[in-house]
């Protein structure tokens, strides 16, 4: 199971665009393997992690501050210890610290991360919701999920975590995982099929 | 072991499709799938939709950062002489946040200590005077012991125990007499924890002194320590230093400085009890055990020690090895002491210890405890595992009671599921379901924790939520009001008809978190709310909602203590929900839930609290019994010995249970608690196993375990029971108590009995916590064992609990594989 979804994400290829040339170590008097890893990190998680901190933050600019503090972070812990795991920590780490970060800012109304007990309630239609720029119509549908839905499907689907994986980055039970992305399918589902 | 039909709403086909189903329900699936058209078809929706999630999601932008901060990135590595100045604008905040942890977790690690403290505090209340215990039914009471300071000669004192057989005298005086002559355990009591009580409860016989000395205190060590207690003691060891000391630094280290050095500081002299070493040793060598060398001589020289068994469980420590979370640094922080940490009950003689006395518990908090922990690859640490709060977080069905009391009795007996040749005995308690229709009204002061550490999603938020799913029940009979503390201390809603739907949703809306906390005056303004509306026909209730951090304004938790137990006199009910990560404060929210008459409950996430807050609601809320105690006497006829699982802190000492001033348990609406006892049957249990070779007496002169003499008269139909059961319990505004029927189990040696599918699973849940708690009574379960069997016993589930537990059950099982790897 934790084949490392570091592995994963390289597979999934299509999704790291190299749009940055690589980092000239010109000026590099330190740790050439740190700075190897460092490179590594960015190619395999800083538009997935910049992409998970900003549906959190609701900006970017926010989103670049959580992600590069994420990977200062990163920097400080013993590698060792991250290995096998390293995809959950950054997630995880990155999460704590955009809701950190988003509660400070107060750009939205305490966004949590709860799976709010009715969605028909809690959510309005799609049509009411800003639809953002460049999405897809069902992009456009995932917002009628609540946050917690919409962002465990992201992980799914988006980052190709398991439940587990999805687990520890969110705090979540496993099982709860299980339900989330159950009911967050099913809602996805019914909200296509109004709209067809 | 049916698999229950799929249907085409099954979250179980979502985890089909996503490839998280093991191997037997993945075929389960499959099995179904090719029998329905409609499933496949679901099949194909499903399918399709994950495909093109997959495919849209990829195409939303990726952002990047900006070279600056790349920049700074990369000189953090090294790539500058000077990292800390180049990092400065960014790092500046990182290392605030990282420091205001740091100083959150040494607080944390002080309000923990103070806790342990206070559980020492209240632990001791044994000499009061109670009513008179009642009648043995199988065996007949040690008549009175000799006083201490009467009888200077401490040999005679043994001698004149073994002399003494049938004489006559008021029980009372035996148990004055008995307590006053053994300060031993009292001292036991408080060096150890309250579980001892089951111990001491007033039929020990009187210690044989030895010179106080360095010897006589490692014979102290050797004999008054249960090896549950060593286990225990010496895993928080572990924990503490992360490097397994041997065996005698355990037992001399930890429990000279720690317990044997708090019993002399109580004014106590050190003397061995060779019964109480009796319980002792056994345990970890009992041949009973499978993973111990039949054969073996109790403990001398070579015998396998409980650090030994401890070496050989399949669960050993180094489970635990990679946990980085916060969690198992916080309880590892503090070992033994954030979470209360009872010894694991030991098998007792009904020859010796007829009477075996606790409190239920319908707690549950342990269980989502224990979830959080597995569900995030780790083992929770063997002392938030508390056996009786698994088996009760689940529903069973058991008979309603009849017209008119508060609960039904069910008890029975099975062969053990763990270890064949005992028997497994179950007391269950069903108390009567309120329709929420015709529930009584009730009268809620929600008390809230708004401090600022309550602003996580999984805290406030979350109440909030809660809140709303419970606010949305309540009608014109009912009122609900709104205190918080922090900082300082207001009323956010007054008490409120619960019809006034509008107003109490504004009022929950408005909720903040900010400030610090002050408990006390929450406390205080609650229960004042609660008593200007005090409904005499109703429920009146005090529901607590924190994340532990609750002291500052107070100056000690025995303060808090003593609050919450003066107005517990009130009759207004304290529920204490704890929530986000505040499983820290474990043991003293459970604590002061119990001294207010109350409940403790752990809220992990929005389905706990929908669980807890609405299912469970006219359990927690409408008590239909209080102070119940459960008392068995077991038959020396027919059990060698027996065991209580779980309840270790719910220990009553046995004239306890006849002493209405005795705090116990108490029971809501609806809620199931069940007691499950391991008997070892009487031809089983071999006494050689009870006593220790003596060091200063010839073999030849060991004493003959001392035993209650078995009634000359036992009726011939009791002749083979296995035990009888008694209740107590108070109506919820009365101060006396009242005692069932006896409930009587006849002896199942020879009979073919099949349990039901409610018994096995209540076995399998206890069989898990058995495993998670490295316990030496696990027996010859595997977990593979007890999921088949849990799987076979899961019943309609109408609550999912059941599957979740069976994946909980496959997750340690995962964990386990990783580390046999």
């Amino acid at each position: 199971m934790s084949s490392s979804i570091t592995s994963r994400i390289e597979l999934g290829g299509d999704l790291v665009e190299p749009r940055h040339g690589p980092i000239e170590p010109a000026n590099t008097t330190g740790d050439t393997d740190s700075v190897a890893w460092l490179q590594s990190i960015l190619d395999q998680f800083e538009g997935p992690l910049l992409r998970y901190a900003q549906r959190i933050t609701g900006d970017l600019e926010l989103a670049r501050d959580v992600v590069q503090d994420t990977l200062l972070r990163v920097l400080r812990e013993d590698r060792a210890a991250l290995d096998g795991h390293l995809a959950r920590w950054l997630f995880h780490v990155c999460r704590n610290r955009a809701l950190d970060v988003q509660r400070k800012e107060q750009r939205m109304s305490v966004a949590t991360d709860l799976d709010l007990k009715s969605l028909p309630r809690e959510t309005g239609p799609a049509d009411e919701l800003v639809l953002r720029e460049t999405s897809s119509r069902l992009q456009n549908l995932l917002e009628g999920l609540t946050p917690i839905q919409q962002e465990v499907i992201r992980l799914k689907f988006q980052n190709d975590m398991s439940y587990r994986e999805i687990a520890e980055v969110t705090g979540q039970s496993v099982s709860h995982v299980g339900v989330l992305l159950h009911t967050g399918l099913k809602r996805l589902r019914s909200l296509m099929k109004d709209h067809e | 072991m049916t698999t229950p039909e799929i249907h085409a709403d099954d979250d179980r086909l979502t985890d089909y499709v996503l490839g998280e189903l093991d191997e037997a329900a993945r075929q389960a699936v499959e099995a179904e799938l090719a029998a329905s058209p409609e499933l496949q078809q679901e099949l194909a929706e499903l399918r399709e939709l994950t495909s093109l999630l997959r495919a849209e999601l990829a195409t939303e932008s990726i952002p990047a950062l900006t070279d600056d901060q790349r920049q700074q990135l990369l000189k953090q590595v090294g790539a500058t002489p000077c990292p800390v100045v180049a990092t400065a604008a960014s790092g500046a905040p990182v290392d605030s946040a990282r420091r205001r942890r740091i100083r959150r977790w040494a607080m944390v690690g002080a309000e923990v200590a103070l806790g342990g403290a206070v559980m020492l505090g209240v632990a001791n209340h044994w000499f009061q005077p109670g009513r008179e215990p009642s009648e043995l039914k199988y065996s007949q009471r040690w008549p009175a012991l000799p006083r201490l300071a009467e009888n200077d000669g401490r040999v005679s004192h043994r001698s004149n125990v073994a002399g003494i057989t049938k004489e006559n005298q008021d029980p009372t005086d035996r148990f004055e007499s008995s307590a006053e002559s053994m300060p031993f355990s009292t001292a036991t009591v408080k060096s150890v924890d309250e579980s001892r009580l089951v111990a001491s409860s007033g039929f020990q016989i009187p210690p044989t002194a030895l010179q106080p000395g360095n010897d006589s205190a490692k014979r102290y060590n050797e004999a008054g320590f249960r090896p549950g207690q060593s286990l225990q003691q010496k895993s928080n060891f572990e924990n503490n230093s992360n490097k397994p000391p041997s065996v005698g630094q355990a037992s001399e280290g930890v429990h000279k400085s720690d317990s044997l050095a708090r019993w002399e500081r109580a004014g106590n002299r050190p003397s061995t009890d060779p019964f109480v070493s009796d319980e002792g040793k056994p345990l970890a060598t009992t041949a009973t055990h499978p993973l111990s060398v039949a054969g073996d001589p109790v403990g001398e020289g070579r015998g396998l020690t409980v650090a030994e068994l401890q070496k050989q469980s399949r669960f050993n420590r180094n489970w635990r090895i990679g946990s980085e979370s916060k969690e198992s640094e916080r309880s590892e922080s503090a070992p033994g002491e954030g979470y209360e940490a009872p010894a694991e009950n030991a098998f007792l003689m009904p020859s010796q210890q007829p009477l075996s006395t606790f409190s239920i518990d319908v707690d549950s908090a342990s269980y989502a405890n224990i979830r959080r922990f597995l569900t995030q690859g780790q083992l929770p640490p063997s002392n938030a595992v508390r056996l009786e709060e698994m088996v009760n977080y689940f529903t069973y069905d058991y008979p309603q009671p009849k017209e008119g009391e508060p609960f039904s009795v069910t008890a029975d007996a099975a062969p053990c599921p763990w270890q064949r040749e005992h028997y497994l005995a179950r007391i269950a308690l069903q108390a009567r379901t309120i329709d929420k229709a015709k529930r009584p009204p009730t009268n809620l002061v929600f008390l809230l924790d708004v401090s600022g550490s309550m602003q996580a999603a999984n805290k406030l938020p979350l109440v909030k939520q809660a809140m709303t799913l419970l606010a949305e029940e309540l009608n014109e009979r009912d009122r609900i009001a709104i205190v918080t503390y922090a900082g300082d201390a207001g009323v956010k809603l007054e008490s409120t008809i619960g019809s006034d739907q509008t107003r109490i949703m504004q009022s929950i809306d408005a909720l903040q978190a900010g400030g610090s906390t002050n408990g006390a005056a929450g406390i205080n303004l609650a229960y004042e709310e609660a008593l200007r509306h005090f409904n005499g026909e109703g429920e009146n209730r005090v529901i607590l909602c924190t994340d532990g951090d609750f002291n500052v304004g107070v100056s000690s938790d025995d303060q808090l203590v003593q609050l919450i137990q003066q107005q517990a006199k009130s009759k207004v009910f304290l529920s204490i929900f704890g929530f986000g990560m505040g499983n820290l404060k474990d043991a003293k929210l459970e604590k002061l839930a119990d001294k207010g008459n109350g409940h403790y409950g752990y809220i992990d996430d929005l389905r706990e609290a929908r669980r807890v807050f609405n299912e469970e609601l006219v359990g927690t809320l409408y008590t239909v019994a209080k102070d119940v105690k459960i008392q068995v006497e077991f038959n020396p006829l027919t059990v060698g010995a027996y065991r209580l699982l779980g309840y270790e802190n719910r220990a009553l000492a046995a004239k306890d249970f006849n002493d209405d001033t005795k705090d116990a348990g108490e029971i809501g609406a609806g809620h199931t608690v069940t007691a499950l006892y391991e008997i070892v049957p009487k031809g089983k249990w071999q006494k050689t196993q009870a006593v220790d070779h003596l060091k200063y007496a010839n073999a030849t002169d060991e004493p003959a375990p001392v035993e209650l003499p078995v009634r000359a008269n036992i009726p011939a139909e009791s002749a083979d029971d296995l035990f009888t059961v008694k209740l107590r319990y108070k109506q919820p505004t009365a101060d006396t108590s009242v005692k069932t029927a006896d409930y009587v189990v006849d002896d199942i040696a020879g009979k073919n009995i099949v349990p039901s599918a409610d018994f096995l699973w209540a076995a399998s849940v206890a069989s898990f916590g058995l495993h998670l708690k490295q316990s030496p009574h696990q027996g010859q379960w595997e977990l593979a064992d007890l999921y088949e069997t849990a799987q076979g016993a899961r019943g309609a589930d109408a609550n999912g609990r059941r599957r979740e537990f069976l994946d909980l059950v496959q997750a340690a099982q995962r964990l386990q594989r990783s580390v046999g790897k």
